[in-house]
């Protein structure tokens, strides 16, 4: 896929001749575009993600998807910036200058963001998920119990602009954008909100007001660098070829765990995981196998 | 001597990563470094070749097509003074004369060693290979070799435990699948610092070229933990390769998860583009490193308590006064007991923070059922949900509605959501709390917690990505607790308590019995043949019953067959929840139908009583209760030689010290059941007297049949005299050499006491020893028998006896393959078969140093071996100043018949001469007899060789395998400096290591030095040869703990000033002086004269040897003359 060059200017039919330019311009490829994470299959690993992308697949003309999906993959994308106020992002296209892409979103009003919280208040799922990077599955029902919608599904949810030339609007460069809007919300759900309006901070803080009444005030941590040194070897032959420490004395536990794949089963299914198996099964029977594969070579029968 | 090295080689270039083997050798052999024109890096001058390296490998064990390998040339870069490598301290210093003294410092120098290299699991296991083969005396194990055998111990350890994660892994241009280590504990964590930080340079200084940069301990270590992890692992998984769909296979071919799964079985290369490639390792990555979880960090901890339901009959449960018997120690008692009565209390939320008590008894598992208080139910609150201490006010406001009231069948756990102070446990803060917070930093209990509130949930979200069954209880705006199954509880109970644990969350569950055990009782009744009610003995069958026991609830079989229909995986009896898990309810069936058996025999019952394993009867054992005359058995057992000291037994010649009269009781203890018993004394502290006094009392029995005792060829006549100086009234028969009894052996046998054999007739006489049943069979020196598969180890196992007995001064207790060979005599079966036992104690303790194991055997072995040191306190007072013995060794065949032709010439010559030629010819005498002694190589000037010739060098290299084995010191004194050359070559070849001499003619520079290295603390020589007359100059040698006089000074002053002076007898009490004396030749009678003499006075006759040329040709004749026993058999 990475072989399709674009034709920036030739696929819009009538205007081919447009400025005179007789042949294809060719697709300038930036050096360090964004590419997307997805190279392959959907965008974004998350429902919500995909909730978001299938939302605005129905707003744009399909052929201006396709190449969207190649811009977003190649990396065309300059630079993405999301904020409350949208998207502002630049897309390298054929002509020299990037197009600037912005994309506005329709927020909820103050009464709308009003009942959602305090129908998230509700039931501390909402927070507990929301608080782990995961959007909880009900979010849906409880802004459309408030008459919205949290994904855009009409033309008037959003307003796109592009510098480019597309008669097309949304086109190829705002497809692009999208997609990869859609992956960040993998890593942050909160970012759907915040394109309708409302931050982080400002659901956090107000959900905690409607359990006890009001709260301030953010903490941070910090953690230290390890320095690190070259060490050199002991010239001294006696700490040289001696260790400093008693051998015997460090005698590591061996025992079966009582539970098999521990490691594995405590950081859930990998959520990166698109195979037919039941991973946490077969690890099952791996581990134990392992553990197993120990115990037979301590006691001299493997090797 | 050969020292055997490893290092590990990060992978570099086109070389792999490997460990590489590698061995210097002794100083002796070494030669000057070449200083060849055109190589760029000199060879190491004394490394081992490849061809001699892999020999040693194959000879300790390691096998396997990689040894055949090719050498590999790499580089060392070694401490180097003066062009040439220092060699590591096995080795000792470099003993040419003109040895560097000037004061350069020592520099690291590359050097070229050729290696034989092995890849990261291969040498994993070839490093547990080592530690598990007998080493051969001319081989130690360096520091880093022993380092890079810890390191595959922790490997080990993480597999097992299976600590480990799957990966991606990016190599140039191609995506692998791997098994990576996980070091998630902060114990492992801990313990890899803590291997980094042993890690000796030694153990890194290895390269592949010149100018490779050395990895950092850390680096390196992480490095190989990796790989021997993949390796490990991926053997493991390949043997069960996950089995896709069928159709997947056939219609698309395999996502690429289970193209990643299935490398992670086989090949690690996973199929596929870097486009789709890279993304996947970076969301694996990011998996795999689990986000801090910000519900576990700070002052308090997000905390999960588990409540069995309370009894909905019974809501009325009485708060404390539980089987909490401890509930004062507890530091949170008080606030338990100031809480009002929760039935007659209004729940109100609590208007200071209530710290509630995890109550005596709880630990991270554990706590105890009598928690839970009931509370109303008005408000829909499952019953024993807010326990009383807690007291946890309703919500204020509900805008959903609360959890669905509990199933009217099966009563319901619930999990109460706490806060837990992470520097005090036992410091718990309801959520009820924390939800009334309104500002961003709370204060509970003087600690203090920032956004209480968002931690709290983004922590119970994590718990319920961990814990599903959690999730309907948010549904609730402030949830405090959850309700659970039966089925949920157990299942949180066994597994998810750990996933929530090892995300760093507090648990808290109840003192739940895990299943199903056996609580057996043994010995209420024994039966043995032919003897007494109550003397139990080795053939004795001893009764046993069994009942099920669910925790501490016995139950008879209709009442657990009721609870097994019960189907409930947690099962409540007579108050106390218990696991039921439906394998153990199968395993307990089959145990009830198990038909009854007569009874264990004494080995089964022991290791049962002692080390009690689940293997045994197939259900766990939860409780052995001994009975009658058994448990006094075991209680004798239990004792060791703590026990009340017997008194000397009539008959005994002598005074024995309080430890011997302590051995004396515990070997007559066991010995009155039958049971073996091991001496394991240390060497001089009178393992011989103790057995002597013991086998006066057992004589003390009518009708004892006589003892068989056997021992070394050179200590037979050491036994014989022994036993006719502490008990003369004992009839003993000495069968050994070749005028032994054959024909009427049983009739002669039967009319003493005591017949001395050796090991060598043994096997040849074994019929007719096995002619009746001995009442003793005693091996001294039993490490004689350490190979079970000798003739004399079988033919000792064979012979009838009552008793038997293992004396020996070596540490038999970390000899494992000796210590089975020595039980498999004294207890026949009692460690089972020598394979069962290498798999289930040995390999496991010598490979893994395997703690559990380690516990098991001594428990089993514990009861039979007595082994004493003379460091202990309490021996070291028991002590005399100075603790010396005299050795009788006997002559070898040749040694007799040299003595009896230089003795026939002597004495001819000197009855020809008179005056002062006769009293030369006394002392030319003299000195040929010591001189034959001593061995006929000294006498006969010839460079013949040593071995086999010389009854005292047999008994030396006896005792000082002892002394080796000990990591002891030991003086050798000679007065003849060839016999002091002969000595420390013959002793380093068998001993394959150094042995410092020091005579007359060594200059004085050289003399300090040796001095020097034998004083040094820790390693350095063991064995010090010191001619009399150079030793006597006022040496300084504390470090020895033995004196060998090789021969003798016929001068008792003269002997012991020098031993003094070279040897600071007094400075410590734990040292044995060793005198060689040869039985039945001059040397026995002149140590007789002189005793006798000292004994009238303390000044000895004149000075030197003098006095013996006064003395007439027929008293000469007298002293010289041989005795028919100081022969030893060929």
């Amino acid at each position: 896929m990475s072989g399709y060059d674009d034709d920036d200017d030739g696929s819009w039919g009538g205007y081919g001749g447009y400025g005179g330019y007789g042949a294809p311009r060719r697709l300038i490829r930036p050096a360090n575009g964004i590419r997307a994470k997805s190279q392959r299959g959907p965008f974004g690993t998350s429902w919500w993600a995909g909730r978001w992308i299938a939302a605005l697949e129905g707003l744009v003309h399909a052929g201006r998807l396709q190449r969207g999906r190649t811009y977003a993959r190649n990396g065309q994308v300059v630079s993405m910036d999301v904020s409350a106020e949208g998207v502002e992002a630049k897309v390298q296209g054929s002509s020299r200058t990037p197009y600037s892409v912005q994309i506005r979103f329709k927020g909820f009003d103050d009464q709308v963001w009003g009942r959602v919280i305090e129908a998230m208040s509700e039931q501390a799922l909402f927070a507990a998920k929301l608080l782990n990077g995961k959007m909880p599955n009900e979010i849906e029902a409880v802004f459309a119990a408030a008459g919205v919608s949290l994904f855009p599904d009409r033309p008037g949810d959003l307003i796109t602009d592009c510098t480019c030339l597309d008669y097309a609007n949304p086109c190829k460069h705002i497809a692009a954008i999208h997609y990869l809007l859609g992956e960040r919300f993998d890593d942050d759900p909160f970012l759907v909100f915040l394109l309708r309006g409302r931050s982080k901070e400002q659901i956090v803080a107000a959900l905690r007001a409607l359990r006890t009444g009001s709260a301030d005030g953010v903490a941070e941590e910090s953690g230290s660098a390890e320095a690190d040194e070259a060490s050199p070897l002991a010239a001294d032959p006696v700490v040289f070829w001696t260790s400093p420490a008693d051998l015997d004395a460090i005698a590591p536990p061996y025992t079966t765990p009582a539970v098999a794949a521990l490691a594995f089963k405590g950081r859930g299914t990998p959520p990166f995981y698109d195979g037919s198996l039941d991973l946490s099964a077969a690890m099952e029977r791996t581990y134990n196998a392992i553990s197993a594969h120990v115990r037979a070579i301590v006691e001299g029968d493997e090797g | 001597m050969n020292v055997l090295h490893a290092g590990w080689l990060p992978a570099s270039g086109r070389h792999e990563r490997c460990m590489a083997f590698w061995a210097e050798t002794s100083p002796q052999q070494r030669k000057r470094p070449r200083v060849a024109g055109g190589v760029r890096m000199r060879a190491h001058p004394f490394a081992v070749a490849v061809p001699a390296l892999r020999e040693i490998l194959i000879r300790i064990g390691v096998h396997g097509p990689d040894v055949e390998s090719l050498p590999v040339p790499i580089i060392a870069r070694l401490p180097s003074i003066e062009g040439s490598p220092l060699p590591s301290p096995a080795l000792g210093a470099p003993d040419t004369p003109d040895a560097p003294t000037s004061g350069d410092a020592p520099a690291i120098t590359p050097w070229r060693v050729e290696a034989l290299t092995l890849p990261g699991r291969d040498s994993a296991i070839a490093l547990l290979d080592l530690a598990s083969m007998e080493l051969p005396p001319d081989v130690v194990y360096g520091d880093d070799l022993r380092f890079w055998l810890l390191a595959t111990r922790f490997v080990l350890s993480l597999l097992q435990r299976q600590c480990l994660l799957p990966a991606v892994t990016q190599r140039g241009n191609g995506f692998y699948a791997t098994w990576q280590p996980l070091l998630d504990d902060p114990e492992d964590a801990q313990r890899f610092h803590a291997i980094a930080e042993a890690m000796p340079s030694a153990g890194r200084a290895l390269a592949w070229a010149k100018d490779v940069v050395l990895a950092r301990p850390a680096d390196l270590l992480r490095d190989y933990l990796a790989e021997v992890v993949d390796g490990i692992a991926r053997q493991a998984a390949s043997a069960v390769p996950p089995q896709l769909p069928g159709n997947v296979r056939r219609l698309r071919g395999p996502a690429l998860g289970d193209r990643w799964a299935l490398a992670l079985h086989g090949d690690p290369l996973i199929e596929g583009t870097a486009e789709e490639l890279a993304p996947f390792a970076a969301a694996c990555r990011t998996w795999a490193s689990v986000p801090a979880n910000p519900a576990v960090a700070g002052a308090f901890r997000l905390c999960f308590r588990l409540d069995p339901p309370v009894p909905i009959e019974d809501p009325e449960v009485e708060v404390s006064d539980g089987p909490h018997a401890s509930v004062a120690d507890d530091p949170g008692a008080d606030v338990l007991a100031a809480q009002p009565d929760p039935a007659t209390t209004t729940p109100v939320a609590a208007t200071s923070v209530a710290a509630t008590s995890p109550r005596a008894g709880w630990g991270m598992l554990g706590w105890s059922e009598a928690f839970g208080a009931t509370l109303s139910t008005e408000d829909g609150t499952p019953p024993g949900a807010a326990p009383a201490a807690q007291r946890v006010a309703p919500p204020v406001r509900r805008r959903t509605p609360p959890p669905p009231p509990p199933a009217p069948v099966g009563p319901l756990w619930t999990i109460q959501y706490l806060l837990q102070a992470t520097d005090d446990p036992s410091l718990l803060v309801p959520l009820s709390e924390v939800w009334q917070q309104r500002g961003a930093t709370a204060r509970f209990l003087d600690r203090r917690f920032d956004q209480p509130q968002e931690r709290v949930l983004a922590g119970l979200g994590r718990a319920t990505q961990l814990f599903p069954a959690l999730e309907p209880s948010l549904r609730a705006s402030r949830p405090e607790f959850c309700t659970l199954t039966t089925v949920q509880a157990q299942d949180f109970l066994r597994e998810k308590a750990l996933l929530l644990r090892a995300s760093g969350f507090g648990v808290l569950v109840p003192n739940i019995a895990r299943s199903v055990g056996l609580r057996l009782s043994l010995g209420k009744k024994a039966s043995s043949k032919g003897r007494g009610p109550g003397v139990l003995g080795w053939d004795t069958l001893i009764s046993y019953d069994w009942q099920l026991a669910l925790g501490d609830q016995l139950l008879s079989r209709a009442e657990f067959e009721a609870l097994a229909a019960l189907k409930e995986p947690l099962v409540q009896v007579r108050g106390q929840w218990v696991e039921l898990g439906a394998e153990a309810v199968q395993q307990a069936m089959a145990m009830l139908k198990r038909p009854h058996g007569e009874g264990f025999s004494m080995a089964e019952a022991l290791s049962m009583a002692l080390a009690p394993d689940a293997e045994m009867l197939g259900l766990p054992i939860a409780a052995v209760e001994t009975e009658c005359a058994f448990d006094d058995l075991l209680e004798r057992l239990g004792q060791g030689a703590s026990r009340q000291e017997m008194a000397e037994p009539p008959g005994f010649v002598g005074t024995l010290r309080p430890y011997q009269r302590a051995g004396l009781s515990w070997l007559a203890a066991l010995g009155g059941n039958g049971l073996g018993a091991c001496l394991a004394d240390d060497m001089g502290l009178g393992k011989t007297v103790q057995l002597i006094a013991t086998l006066l009392h057992r004589r003390q029995q009518p009708d004892t049949p006589p003892t068989l005792l056997v021992c070394p060829t050179s200590v037979v006549g050491n036994w014989r005299r022994e036993l006719a100086r502490f008990a003369p009234e004992l009839r003993v028969l000495v069968h050994h050499g070749a005028g032994r009894e054959r024909e009427r052996f049983a009739e002669e046998a039967a009319c003493h006491d005591v017949v001395i054999s050796s090991y060598a007739l043994l096997p040849r006489d074994q019929e007719m020893f096995s002619a009746f049943t001995w009442d003793a069979l005693v091996l001294d020196e039993a490490q004689n028998i350490k190979n079970p598969a000798t003739k004399a180890a079988q033919a000792a196992r064979a012979l009838p006896a009552r008793w038997r007995v293992a004396l020996t001064g070596t540490p038999v207790e970390n000899r494992l393959d000796e210590l089975w060979s020595i039980f498999q005599f004294i207890n026949p079966g009692y460690l089972g078969s020598a394979e069962r036992f290498r798999k289930r104690f040995a390999l496991p303790i010598e490979r893994t140093a395997d703690a559990e194991a380690t516990r098991r055997l001594k428990a089993l072995v514990g009861p039979f071996i007595l082994r004493r040191l003379k460091t202990d306190r309490s021996i070291i007072q028991d002590l005399p100043e100075k603790n010396e013995m005299k050795v009788f060794c006997t002559l070898t065949r040749e040694q007799a018949t040299l003595y009896e032709a230089a003795l026939r010439d002597g004495l001819k010559q000197i009855a020809e001469s008179d005056g002062i030629g006769r009293r030369g010819q006394i002392l030319a005498v003299l000195t040929r007899l010591k001189q034959i002694c001593d061995h006929p190589a000294l006498f006969l000037h010839d460079g013949s060789a040593l071995p086999g010739r010389s009854g005292k060098l047999g008994r030396l290299q006896e005792m000082l395998e002892v002394v080796i084995a000990l990591d002891d010191k030991a003086l050798l004194f000679t007065q003849y400096a060839q016999m002091g050359t002969l000595l420390k070559g013959y002793l380093e070849a068998t001993f394959g290591r150094e042995v410092l001499f020091l005579s007359g003619s060594t200059p004085a520079v050289e003399r300090d030095r040796m001095v020097a290295r034998f004083q040094a603390e820790g390693k350095g020589p063991q064995l010090f040869i010191l001619s009399i007359k150079a030793g006597g100059t006022g040496l300084n040698l504390t470090p020895a703990n033995h004196v060998f006089h090789f021969d003798r000074w016929w001068n008792p002053a003269v002997e012991n000033q020098a031993t003094d002076r070279a040897f600071r007898i007094g400075q410590r009490r734990d040292v044995q002086v060793h005198k060689y004396i040869c039985a039945g030749t001059f040397e026995e009678k002149l140590d007789e004269i002189i005793e006798r003499k000292q004994a009238l006075s303390e000044s000895i006759v004149g000075a030197g040897e003098s006095w013996i040329t006064e003395m007439s040709t027929d008293s000469l004749r007298d002293l010289f003359a041989l005795r028919l026993d100081a022969v030893a058999e060929g």
